[in-house]
């Protein structure tokens, strides 16, 4: 078996036999999915259907009662959240989670920490190294924040918070994506915004995408996964799940 | 610009130390400039709360234990060893960085109110340890620290040379404080004041970074009661009280919670205030309390805030994740 | 006469007391979300009250439910004027009871004085009598049955009456309740004086055991604090079980080893919160 051949056979990111229950409420039955390196799959579902569980559940937020998660190969189920993401698991959140009393450029800068591993430098500011804030700068530009460096996070606009949130996990230039309704709440004009950032990830870069809006979904993916009640129901391309009735029955 | 930027911070530095060496000349008498000196100390003390307060976003009701075991471990050095008061300096600091990696592991693992709680329980534990243990630490009756002190060869027998040193070393902790503030940690430290969750999806190990604060903050802290016990050649279970562990909150709040210099300004007036009501009655705990309720009523606008909205929110957050997805 | 049997019989009277302060200070924290520092001053000053009111009338059952219905009334009013006004941060009201237990501490310093002072046991409860092969004291049996008392009410209110059901939904979901028509300011402000009634009922059933004297307040807060991380914050279940581990643990801790003796309690607290972060019944 070739090199080329392995890499495609191991999975950039796999859920397996996920099984997760909330105060005897089970919200994940056994679940099972896979992403191949760079595939772009959607996750559909109605509410309640556990798509933010499984996300928490493969970043480490949540130990589920059962199941495996294995990245890139390597199983990560007993790994901290912080390993995961060093690890190569990237997350936007559904609720953001910024940092309401920094500004844009710290919040920049944070990531650039993590990057250079500097977490434990004490002395010298980031300030001072040019060369980061270079990086800072530029990196700001690209996401369209250059005249935004100032500004308290609190003060962004919801979708510029949803897109800071976004280019903050790209950031740490993970591996595998995972993003959690990233254009709920937006205004038209922002979720093109946020379509158009996410049309130009790196091809290499698994997504993983939880969305109710279908029109992104299946504009972006080349996979859709639907979900509904902690189990998978239907997979498959965005044209044969369009054709499919339950789908329909769910949403239409 | 770090050219600029270090020697700008030496700078002031040098020109806080001349200040204090001219202070005592301005001073009326012998108690003023001892009181100056307690005043330094405390304020270092408050500069090593405000760490965890204000760039942790952990509100401890137990961190003036660190300052008494500065200052026992001060004393105990003395008065067994024939050593430098640096030595003893350097013991304070040590011990408080001791006590804090110790207590650390269990403290920052709660959040919210028993956090609270469990910081309050484990200062009064420590509180009650030098309280009882009579063969080490004197007891309720405290320890006089009669060793003649001395620093590099210099008699430390007069308030205004104890006073000098008091301000170097003060000086230097306050620079440790903002260089540590305003650098790479410092900054991951803010991110995890405000959204931990976050933090550690970037990759962030965060209990570890807390319990590096937490150190350097127990540090600081028992240094200044190193400083205090230099000051007063005394230490006491009182300097590990409660009454004294909130007001290091209330200083931090009057001097702005989210500032740097703020709550160390707010600790020379609040403790300032407090020796001189003392003075004249014993009745100071009354309007300590006087104080808290006019300030929570005048105060009650804060923009920035407290922990526990944040922690409350993000376990909303959670909650209403997983309920979403139940 | 120390006994293990006579301790484990101070243990049941003790953790009787603690459990009348801490339910004031779970109940409060579960429906108002704030720690009310003062709660240990409702209980010195309600011990002090008490003690001036046997004085005056002579009789111990007067002063009892007087001191206590006082207390309860000093306690609303407080909420009313200082805590319910201040939309602000927990932290913040939190420093709020700080500052009221300052000044009660002082102000009872000033009227009632420094020297420890004891409430006289009344004539009814005098005495001792044997109770499975130990003589007892009838008062302390009596305290013991006041706690389990105040425990059964307690429990009934709760599980099994509407009353119960809304602060059980508030503790849930403060909005929520809020939302679906629970006057949360008025439960609040309930809750706050029956706490205050609940610590002022330990600390004048407590007096005649054990003296009141400045720096009481804080010396019971701390125990109460214990039993609420121990129990799990809102938990009234918790509280109850949590009460007799600490009022064991400290009766005999102190027995053993009075230097110990807040080693003891922070040693059961951290076992417990290693097990449970959020106290054995305590949740979020």
């Amino acid at each position: 078996m070739s090199a080329d051949a392995d890499d495609a056979a191991t999975a950039a990111l796999a859920a397996r036999d996920i099984v997760h229950a909330f105060d005897g409420l089970a919200v994940l039955n056994g679940i099972s999915i896979e992403l191949k390196r760079g595939e772009r799959v959607t996750l559909i579902g109605p509410n309640g259907a556990g798509k933010t569980t499984l996300f928490n559940v493969i970043c480490g937020q949540i130990q589920p009662l059962q199941g495996q998660i294995v990245l890139d190969g390597n199983d990560v189920s007993r790994l901290p959240v912080h390993r995961r993401a060093r690890l190569g698991i990237g997350r936007g959140f559904q609720i953001t989670n910024l940092f309401p009393d920094l500004t844009v450029w710290q919040t920049a800068a944070i990531a650039m920490v993590r990057l250079r591993n500097e977490d434990y430098r004490c002395y010298r500011p980031i300030a001072l190294d040019s060369q980061a804030r270079e990086e800072i700068v530029a990196t700001l530009r690209d996401w369209d924040f250059a005249d935004a460096h100032g500004r308290s996070v609190r003060e962004l606009s919801y979708g510029e918070q949803r897109r800071l949130d976004i280019c903050l996990a790209l950031m740490m230039k993970p591996t595998v994506l995972l993003l959690d309704e990233p254009t709920a709440g937006l205004s038209t004009r922002e979720g093109n915004e946020i379509i158009s950032l996410l049309k130009n990830l790196p091809r290499q870069l698994t997504c993983l995408i939880v969305t109710h809006d279908l029109q992104f979904g299946f504009g972006v993916a080349d996979r859709i996964v639907g979900m509904h009640q902690g189990r998978i129901v239907t997979e498959g391309t965005p044209q044969e799940v369009q054709a499919n009735d339950l789908l329909r029955a769910m949403y239409f | 610009m770090k050219p600029r930027w270090t020697s700008l911070l030496l700078l002031c530095a040098l020109v806080a130390i001349g200040a204090s060496w001219l202070l005592p000349f301005a001073l009326p008498s012998d108690y003023f400039v001892s009181l100056a000196a307690r005043l330094l100390a405390l304020t270092v003390l408050v500069g090593s709360f405000n760490l965890l307060m204000s760039y942790l976003g952990l509100s401890s009701f137990g961190h003036s234990a660190l300052f008494g075991v500065g200052a026992y471990a001060l004393g105990l050095t003395l008065l067994s060893f024939d050593v430098d008061i640096g030595v003893g300096l350097l013991a304070s600091l040590a011990a408080g960085a001791a006590v804090g990696a110790a207590v650390g592991p269990i403290l920052l693992r709660s959040t919210g109110i028993y956090f609270l709680l469990l910081s309050l329980a484990i200062g009064q534990m420590l509180w009650g340890m030098a309280d009882s243990w009579r063969a080490v630490t004197g007891g309720s009756d405290g320890m006089i620290i009669y060793a003649a002190a001395r620093f590099a060869g210099i008699e430390l027998d007069d308030p205004t040379t104890i006073f000098r040193l008091v301000a170097i070393v003060a000086v230097a902790a306050v620079l440790v404080l903002h260089v540590v503030v305003h650098s790479p940690f410092g900054l991951a430290l803010r991110g995890v004041r405000d959204s931990d969750l976050r933090m550690a999806a970037l990759g962030f190990d965060v209990f570890r970074l807390r319990l590096f604060a937490f150190v350097i903050s127990g540090a600081l802290a028992g240094l200044a009661g190193g400083l205090f016990a230099t000051v007063n050649h005394f230490a006491s279970p009182d300097m590990m009280s409660v009454r004294l562990s909130v007001e290091l909150v209330l200083a931090v709040i009057l001097g702005g919670r989210g500032s740097f210099w703020g709550p160390l300004v707010a600790a020379i007036v609040l403790f300032g205030a407090q020796e001189a009501i003392s003075i004249y009655s014993t009745i100071w705990p009354l309007f300590l309390g006087l104080i808290f309720i006019v300030s929570v009523y005048v105060l009650r606008f804060q923009l920035l805030s407290s922990l526990w909205p944040k922690t409350r929110q993000r376990f909303t957050t959670q909650v209403a994740n997983e309920r979403a997805s139940s | 006469m120390m006994t293990p049997a006579i301790q484990v019989f101070n243990s049941l009277t003790w953790a009787m007391v603690l459990f009348l302060l801490s339910a004031g200070l779970t109940i409060v924290y579960g429906q108002m979300r704030i720690v009310n520092l003062a709660q240990g001053s409702f209980y010195l000053v309600g011990a002090y009250v008490a003690i001036s009111l046997a004085q005056l009338s002579g009789s111990f059952f007067m002063a009892l439910v007087v001191g206590a219905t006082v207390i309860a009334v000093f306690g609303i009013a407080i909420e009313r004027l200082a805590i319910r006004p201040l939309y602000v941060a927990p932290l913040y009201q939190v420093l709020m009871t700080y500052g009221i237990m300052l000044v009660l501490g002082e102000l009872a310093k000033l009227v009632w004085g420094t020297l420890p002072q004891t409430l006289a046991i009344p004539e009814l409860l005098q005495g001792r009598f044997d109770l499975v092969g130990i003589t007892v004291t009838r008062y302390r049996v009596a305290v013991i049955a006041l706690g389990l008392l105040i425990a059964g009410i307690l429990w009934f209110l709760h599980e099994r009456t509407e009353l119960g059901a809304m602060l059980r939904a508030i503790v849930d979901d403060r909005q929520m309740a809020s939302a679906i028509g629970v006057n949360v300011d008025q439960v609040a402000t309930l809750s706050f004086g029956f706490g205050a009634f609940l610590a002022a009922l330990g600390g004048i059933a407590a007096s005649p055991i054990i003296a009141v004297y400045p720096g009481a307040d804080l010396e019971i807060l701390l125990l109460g604090f214990a039993v609420v991380i121990i129990g799990g914050a809102g938990s009234l279940k918790g509280a109850f079980i949590a009460s007799l581990l600490v009022g064991f643990v400290d009766v005999f801790g102190k027995g053993w080893a009075p230097e110990l003796s807040r080693f003891t309690i922070f040693g059961l607290m951290t076992i417990v919160l290693a097990i449970r972060p959020y106290g054995l019944f305590g949740r979020k």
